[in-house]
């Protein structure tokens, strides 16, 4: 395989603008396929805004963003929305799990949206998440979980639709050292999987875990 | 939609005192405006049916009683057909337990014959006393029963069929009671007329001639009937749409107040959906169904308390008997609160629509919020 084909993501001078402020200035990277991509920079630096522009959720101001060599700023908004369900699953710092559904239910909804029939998504939302090791909590509601336990079922989540990408906006950062660890050695294995990984934060000890580091400063992101 | 309908079964099992309390608000604002709608619709029936009843009658109240000698020349007025002498009273009538105060008119059982035929009924009354289908339920009269008011009393001889008319609220009694009453027939004297035009065209040559030669208190003729029934009918449904656009508005108002905190409340649920990859009619759609439910049933639920409660009991309410009346008001007021109730939604739909489809949803996932 070619090293272009390889890309999965190619971010061209991206630029987002808020105000009068450049939350991201010019951005450009690749990132490849089977790839652990850690991004980090300190609170404010703009990489919650990147991971949004990635997973379309925001609009960059210039530059464009391909996926799988699609331009995403080509899509319309139903294209968009199926882009995220079928190849994006995003994992976000304060879980944003559904307070009304089960473990298990939160865990079936991106299937549900694919159109997975709800007993076929049932029993792989419960396969993940055994995987995961919260099993037996599959039919608590969110408030019932620890924080470790509501980030595994979001990383299960994100994992529902077999996503060849996964968008990790600060994971661990409410969680403590021990969870932590046990959320970067799934994302870890995730990536082993031969799944995409792009993970944004302030820990810089993270970056242990990566195979390839970008630092954001000021707007600009600088290879490590 | 598949995975719209899960999500809302999801969300209503889980919210059932919101759900619930939109229910209540829409059978509230149903059984309202049925309830305004009814009261409308019995009164212009009635209004109907009395004009109906005037087509060709002139009814005359007098000042002060006439003796019959004195009225044989209304008979020989242009355009009258034949006139009834009646004794018009009010009094506080008793049966049983029931009392209450009633229209009584003392006449010719002939009148009341005639009466009935103007509204296409061919009934030959038994007995003296003749009691006007809501003066029966009134006073829980049947016939054979003995009904007792001011200083007479007597046998019901029989209950009139109901008319829809003014007919309804007043007791017939034969001219033979009060003659009984008062001695002699020369002792008998009246203060009221009923007459029979050959046509409508007589009406005013024969109204001027009555006030002419009597001392009239007031006089009901086809003209004036229609032109009191017109504006009753006007008053009645101005005041019915003023109340029901009230309480639609109310419950419009709290509804939009409801779901304008609702999805103020869901903004980061709704977040999370679209990062999922849920489309837009999607979220849309599974932020609608439970309020669809919330309004269908409540307007199911409304009609059919409507049907079962509002329609055969508002008189028990109103005039304080029970009468089950009629399809027309069901079917009027099912429309006008359902139109009203789609179009409420459809409102809150193009506005819900509009907000999801304005909603940032990195702005609600962000750990900073």
């Amino acid at each position: 395989m070619s090293a272009i084909n390889d890309n999965l993501v190619r971010l061209n001078n991206v630029t987002k603008i808020y105000g009068f402020r450049r939350v991201l200035d010019s951005i450009s990277m690749n990132v490849h396929r089977g790839e652990f991509l850690i991004v980090v920079g300190p609170s404010g630096s703009g990489k919650t805004t990147l991971l949004g522009i990635i997973a379309g959720l925001e609009t960059p101001d210039e530059g464009e963003i391909y996926f799988e060599g699609r331009r995403v700023s080509d899509m319309n908004v139903d294209e968009l929305a199926e882009y995220r369900n079928k190849h994006i699953g995003l994992i976000f710092q304060n879980y944003n799990l559904i307070p009304h559904l089960t473990a298990l239910e939160n865990v079936m909804l991106p299937m549900i949206i694919a159109g997975l029939r709800e007993s076929k998504a049932k029993r792989k939302a419960l396969m993940l998440l055994k995987q995961f090791g919260v099993g037996d909590k599959a039919m608590s509601y969110p408030n019932e979980l620890s924080g470790g336990e509501q980030q595994r079922v979001a990383v299960a989540r994100a994992l529902a639709n077999d996503p060849s990408l996964i968008l990790a906006d600060e994971p661990t950062a409410n969680l403590d050292r021990e969870n932590e660890e046990v959320i970067m050695e799934f994302l870890s294995r995730i990536v082993s999987e031969g799944r995409t990984v792009i993970l944004v934060t302030h820990k810089e000890y993270l970056c242990d875990y990566a195979s390839r580091v970008y630092r954001l400063v000021d707007g600009r992101l600088v290879e490590v | 939609m598949r995975s719209s309908w899960w999500y809302a079964r999801r969300y209503i099992s889980r919210r059932r005192r919101l759900v619930v309390a939109f229910l209540f608000i829409v059978v509230a604002v149903s059984v309202f405006v049925a309830f305004n709608f009814a009261f409308y619709y019995e009164v212009s029936y009635r209004n109907a049916r009395t004009r109906e009843l005037y087509s060709r009658l002139v009814k005359v109240f007098f000042e002060e009683y006439v003796e019959e000698s004195n009225l044989t020349a209304v008979g020989e007025l242009d355009g009258v057909e034949k006139y009834y002498p009646m004794i018009a009273n009010t009094y506080m009538a008793h049966h049983g337990d029931k009392s209450g105060y009633v229209p009584v008119e003392f006449c010719d059982r002939e009148l009341v014959v005639e009466l009935l035929k103007q509204l296409d009924f061919s009934l030959n009354p038994e007995g003296f006393i003749y009691a006007g289908y809501l003066v029966a339920l009134k006073l829980d009269l049947r016939e054979g029963e003995k009904l007792s008011f001011g200083p007479f009393s007597g046998v019901v001889g029989c209950v009139l069929p109901y008319t829809g008319s003014l007919l309804d609220t007043v007791l017939f009694v034969d001219l033979s009671v009060y003659i009984d009453y008062a001695g002699s027939e020369a002792n008998v004297s009246y203060n009221g007329l009923y007459i029979f035009l050959i046509s409508r065209d007589y009406e005013d040559s024969v109204v001027n001639a009555l006030y002419e030669r009597y001392r009239v208190r007031y006089i009901s003729s086809p003209s004036r009937v229609a032109e009191w029934v017109e504006k009753s009918n006007r008053l009645q449904l101005l005041s019915s749409m003023f109340f029901s656009s009230l309480a639609l508005l109310m419950g419009l108002g709290i509804i939009i107040l409801m779901i304008y905190r609702e999805y103020e409340g869901r903004k980061r649920e709704l977040s999370i959906l679209f990062a999922l990859g849920t489309k837009t009619n999607t979220v849309v759609s599974a932020l609608l169904i439970p309020l669809y439910i919330a309004l269908f049933s409540g307007l199911l639920v409304g009609s059919i308390l409507t049907f079962f409660f509002v329609i055969p009991y508002y008189h028990l309410f109103v005039y304080g008997y029970y009468r089950l009346f009629g399809i027309n008001t069901y079917v009027a007021t099912f429309f006008s609160v359902g139109l009203t109730l789609l179009v409420m939604l459809l409102a809150i739909v193009l506005v819900i629509n509009r907000k999801v489809k304005g909603l940032r949803p990195m702005e609600f996932l962000r750990a900073e919020l």
